[in-house]
């Protein structure tokens, strides 16, 4: 196909002709300047004549649309040559306006992005790309324009800058889409749209990546097969199914996956991994993609079998990185990967692949081989590979084998947890030895596996680990630095594993070194020490002296500084060591030592101490502490408290805890915390008062356990001026606040009393603030339940329309404490009026406002006597409107279900309506009739209604042909309901009847509803069953079948 | 929602009856289900002390000898499986 069809020389002259005179004539130069960028390789100008312009846009549309124009190049240079033939070179090349003299490519465009070296795939986002030639073709009327020359000053660089400036660009224009659908949703979703999602040979995908062209360029477009070898067939054939998998929506996916699964062999092993590996690599591989491949893999892998041998080691280069990557998943499809390999290729095998990386001079790979081993022990079995670890660990060849043999038992410690207990002697015994290496990190390394082995084995198998105590306690006199650093690691995870009487002696033996390094600079030496010190303290045969006279007084001197507060991991590791050394030394030992500290100038020191306090109290209670240190930490707290700039739970949380431990001893100081509060409630600072507020939640309780009802009554009143709050977050606080004072009083002495405080909350009930809407409606809900009486009844009845909204809630907490709450106002004012407000919101629009609704009614028959709902519910289904024919019926399965067996009074009144729901045309009346039907039976159950759910049973009985899903369930239940009430003798005689019916369809739904009744009263179906001794098959000679059931019938 | 619904709820419900045995479907022919119910039988009579004792008395056997022949005639209780007719 010749693209090229230079015109004759005249031509061109007279076409920059015409272009000459347009540009003198032209005032403006941006039109001239784009026309001039439209073309940059000067030679291949041409000119248009009529027709051709149009062919031309024609092939140029041949191929899929063209994402990358070379508008959006910088000329081909050098950087031409580096490329290779399938990046981008070609794809610059898509229109014939580019074209140079004789090199018209014979193969049509692909789309790739992000190949070239020459510009960044996110500036060629849909949104600031250039116009495309195919575009312009589309834009510009076929006669009376040229593509000329660049001006000689014209820069091609400059178009790399503008590219970066989106305001430099013009409006794409508009064409239409002539693509499939799949294609306007991939761009829909903001998928490049101009990739096809088309392909020959492949059908419809979800979506198309311009990576994926580059990998599928082979089958992107239509070719004669006939002339293709059988493995070029193949080939393509594979990377098809590789597509359909990788890019296809589901149902496409599964069969190319089935394909590819029962191909395996006849593919084989070769072919496949040369397409699935690169594929893999793909550094924009979505996680999606990668399942799905490593799925691939699973699949092909346990087909090939021992065909996969060859591939192994390839394989392996490409999954083990993902045994190290950050995201979990892609370890955990690593080591799937790896699992099936070893499984399918054998140990030998996987061992003799894997072996030369063992002392490879790099550390990364050393590193993953030791982690695909350890893969490897987890698919076959620890005791297969042991003596080849042994082996590995005494290597006398490297070091860096040793160090890569004993790094694989660390990562099968840390794979395989617990497993590891059987063969924990034999691990240990393989790289015991490590500990007295020559090499220091083969000592460090062994180290680490055996603090790895150990906290695997935790609690158990101490005696494994003799042959090490040796060594390692030794060593950590002998080590400094890293080294010791892992000494000290495995030393912290084998104690806890001792009996008491060992623990105490070895951490006798390791204190002193623990001491020493206390001072350390090294963060990680201190990150670990910190953690043996804990794993000691809490060991049992640690005696509290030993702590409070050996370890405190030099730990407290290097870790409660105020350095150690900055960072966060520090912070963490002291809070939680420190609590720990407070179970063994004691509350007032440890709280003593920092109260004071409670008055420091650094306040993430303080904010530390008072994490301790809280946690050691918190634990311990609050007991231990005399009256002077109370007295102290109180002051600390108040001080602390006060003093705090940042607004965090960690001071609000230690004051409750610790007041809350002291109980009544708080009393002397109640005067001066609430003071406190009262002060920083008026505070200017929004934040500041949510935290007085939430303080005062706290504090409600311990306040009256000291009997200062007059401060909670000041707390109440203050409070309750407050409630104009502007700020929702403290506002809700403050409710809060409110209500668990009236908790903690009681509504009778509740100051304001109750009778001001609810009307007040009528109007806040209006805020759209969810903390304020789950405070006020508990608030709310409180007073109703327990001091109703105290407020006028048309307050109450104003409340109920505000609690309408609050059904609207996203919060499930605050639609059940509305509903609720429904229910305690209807106790007090009576059903009627309540259930009038329900009844008439089951006409509103929200589906969830009429459920509420709905399960409100229900609350009220339940508090109220269902004979004060039933009745209106009957009345007003006889409405025409369908909402509240459903929300009636709705309402009637909550009745049921909350009354129980008090709904035998109610089943005949309500027959006749069930009667009307379960023969409605519309199917949702039928499945909510169903479900009171099942709720009704299961109430009644043995109540004597038997007679009123016959009538029922027959009623719901023919809807279980129903299909759709939900009804179907709903009938089912309903049946189920019927063999409770009915018993299964009943069920039975009407299961019979179409057991062995001649249509499929009901042979289907009686055999499920027969197995139901089955798995329901197996045992009580056996009198039940019909005799069928006339099928007896008996020729008149020999007895064939006997289908009697002699043993029941005998008879005395 | 209701393919979803249609695809997992009632299929489940088939394969939660398919694990038990003595549960039946739409091919389901009359000599296995006969089988099915001769076991039932034999199965309740040995459950319930009171009618291995009746059936001990009307045969004149020891309970033992019920329970047992009862456990014996578990193994098809119908007699072979009728051949196929096509």
């Amino acid at each position: 196909m010749d693209l090229d069809k230079t015109p004759p020389r005249e031509d061109i002259e007279a076409a920059e002709k015409l272009i000459m005179e347009a540009q003198e004539m032209a005032n403006g130069t941006t039109g001239r300047k784009r026309k001039a960028r439209w073309d940059v390789e000067g030679e291949d100008t041409k000119p248009v004549n009529g027709g051709e312009w149009s062919k031309d846009a024609i092939e140029a549309e041949a191929p899929p649309k063209k994402r990358r124009s070379r508008w959006d190049e910088t000329p081909a240079t050098a950087d031409e040559k580096a490329l290779t033939t399938t990046s981008a070179a070609p794809v610059a090349r898509t229109s014939r306006w580019d074209q140079t003299g004789s090199s018209a490519p014979a193969a049509p465009m692909m789309q790739i992005i992000g190949i070239g070296p020459t510009f960044q795939p996110t500036e060629m986002d849909k949104h600031n790309r250039y116009l495309t030639d195919s575009e312009l073709d589309l834009l510009l009327p076929p006669t009376g324009y040229a593509i000329v020359s660049p001006p000689p000053g014209y820069a091609p660089a400059s178009a790399r800058k503008f590219m970066s400036a989106p305001m430099s660009m013009g409006p794409t224009g508009f064409h239409i889409q002539e693509e499939s659908d799949a294609a306007a949703v991939a761009a829909a979703a903001g998928l490049a749209p101009e990739l096809p999602t088309e392909i020959p040979g492949v059908g419809t995908l979800a979506f198309m990546k311009p990576e994926d062209a580059t990998y599928f360029s082979k089958i992107l477009k239509e070719e004669d097969e006939s002339g293709l070898t059988v493995e070029e067939l193949k080939e393509r054939k594979i990377m098809r199914l590789l597509l359909k998998i990788k890019n296809g929506t589901p149902p496409v996916r599964k069969s190319a996956l089935r394909q590819i699964t029962d191909k395996a062999r006849e593919f084989g092993a070769g072919p496949l991994f040369d397409k699935i590996l690169p594929l893999l690599m793909e550094r924009t591989l979505e996680d999606q993609e990668r399942h799905l491949l490593v799925k691939v893999i699973d699949r092909v892998l346990y087909k090939l079998d021992d065909l996969v041998r060859p591939y192994v080691h390839k394989i392996l280069v490409v999954i083990e990185p993902l045994l190290i990557d950050e995201d979990y998943y892609a370890r955990v499809e690593g080591r799937e990967i790896i699992s099936n390999l070893s499984k399918a290729a054998g140990l030998a095998h996987m061992i003799s692949t894997m072996r030369p990386d063992i002392d490879h001079a790099d550390e990364y790979v050393r590193n993953t081989t030791a982690r695909a081993f350890s893969v490897v022990a987890s698919a076959l079995g620890i005791p297969s590979l042991l003596p080849f670890l042994k082996a590995v660990c005494r290597s006398k060849k490297s070091w860096q084998a040793r160090h890569t043999g004993i790094r694989i038992v660390q990562q099968i410690a840390i794979m395989m947890g617990c497993a590891v207990l059987p063969h924990l002697r034999n691990l240990v015994d393989a790289i015991a030895h490590g500990l007295q290496d020559d090499q220091q990190k083969v000592r460090t390394m062994t180290a680490l596996a055996i603090a790895a082995l150990a906290e695997a084995a935790a609690p158990y198998g101490i005696e494994s680990f003799d042959d090490v105590l040796k060594p390692l306690w030794l060593g950590i006199r002998q080590h400094r630095g890293k080294g010791l650093a892992a000494f000290l690691k495995a030393i912290g995870f084998i104690i806890p594993l001792m009996d008491p009487d060992f623990a105490n002696y070895y951490t006798k033996e390791v204190t002193v070194i623990l001491i020493r390094e206390f001072q350390t600079s090294d963060e990680e030496m201190k990150k670990i020490v910190l953690k043996v010190v804990k794993q000691c303290a809490a060991t049992e045969g640690v005696t509290p002296g030993y702590i409070k006279k050996d370890i405190l007084p030099d730990f407290f001197k290097s870790f409660w500084v105020r350095r150690m507060a900055l960072d966060r991991r520090n912070y963490k590791q002291v809070v939680e060591t420190t609590v720990e050394l407070a179970q063994k030394a004691g509350v007032s030992e440890i709280v003593g030592r920092i109260v004071n500290d409670l008055k420091d100038d650094s306040e993430p020191y303080r904010k530390m101490v008072m994490e301790t306090i809280q946690n050691v109290i918190q634990t311990l209670g609050a007991s231990d502490i005399d009256e002077r240190l109370e007295e102290r930490l109180l002051d600390g707290i108040i001080y602390s408290f006060q003093e705090q700039t940042t607004e965090d739970q960690v001071m609000l949380d230690g004051f409750g805890v610790v007041v809350n431990a002291l109980g009544i001893r708080v009393k002397p100081y109640l005067m001066q915390i609430v003071s406190v509060v009262l002060f920083r409630l008026g505070n200017k600072s929004a934040k500041v008062r949510q935290q007085a507020a939430d303080l005062t939640t706290r504090l409600a309780v311990v306040i009256k356990q000291c009997g200062e009802i007059g401060l909670l009554n000041k707390l109440g009143v203050v409070l309750f001026e407050q409630l104009g709050e502007e700020y929702p977050d403290t506002l809700g606080s403050i409710i809060a606040a409110e209500g668990a004072i009236a908790n903690v009083v009681g509504m009778t002495e509740m100051q304001p009393p109750v009778k001001d405080l609810l009307p007040r909350m009528t109007p806040i009930l209006r805020n759209r603030h969810e903390k304020v809407q789950e405070a006020s409606i508990n608030l709310i809900g409180r007073i109703a339940d327990r001091g109703a009486e105290h407020v006028p009844a048309r307050e109450w009845m104003r409340i109920c329309f505000e609690l309408l909204d609050l059904l609207k809630a996203h919060k499930k907490a605050i639609r059940r404490a509305a509903v609720n709450s429904f229910g305690y106002i209807a106790k007090t004012l009576g059903p009627q009026d309540v259930l009038s407000v329900l009844l008439t919101n089951l006409r509103v629009q929200e589906r969830q406002s009429r459920v509420c609704s709905t399960v409100a009614i229900a609350i009220v028959a339940e508090t109220c006597g269902p004979f004060t709902c039933i009745p209106a519910i009957l009345t007003e289904y006889r409405t025409a409107e369908l909402n509240v024919r459903t929300g009636c019926l709705k309402a009637l399965t909550f009745v049921f279900e909350y009354v129980g067996p008090q709904s035998a009074y109610y089943a005949d009144s309500v027959v006749t309506m069930l009667e009307d729901a379960l023969t409605d045309r519309d199917h949702v009346h039928r499945q909510t009739a169903s479900v009171i039907v099942k709720h009704l039976a299961l109430g009644v159950a043995g109540l004597g209604c038997e007679d009123s759910m016959l009538h029922l049973m027959n009623l719901v009985w023919p809807n279980c042909f129903e299909t759709s899903p939900h009804v179907i369930g709903a009938v089912m239940d309903a049946i189920e309901a019927m063999r409770v009430c009915l018993g299964p003798s009943i069920l039975l005689n009407y299961t019979l009847q179409g057991l062995f019916h001649p249509s499929r369809k009901v042979r289907e739904v009686y055999w499920r509803i027969y197995n139901a009744l089955y798995l329901g009263a197996a045992d009580s179906m056996v009198p039940f069953y019909p005799d069928l001794g006339e099928l007896n098959d008996y020729d008149g000679k020999v007895v064939k079948n006997v289908y009697d059931r002699y043993p029941l019938q005998m008879w005395i | 929602m209701s393919s979803e619904l249609r695809y997992t709820a009632n299929t489940q419900l088939e394969h939660l009856h398919a694990r038990y045995t003595g549960t039946g479907h739409a091919d389901l022919t009359k000599w296995e289900w006969a089988t099915h119910q001769h076991r039932d039988t034999l199965s309740s009579i040995v459950g319930h002390p009171t009618l291995t004792s009746y059936l001990a008395v009307a045969d004149g056997e020891s309970i033992g000898r019920i329970r047992f022949e009862m456990a014996e005639k578990m193994l098809q209780p119908c007699g072979p499986p009728p051949q196929k007719q096509d």
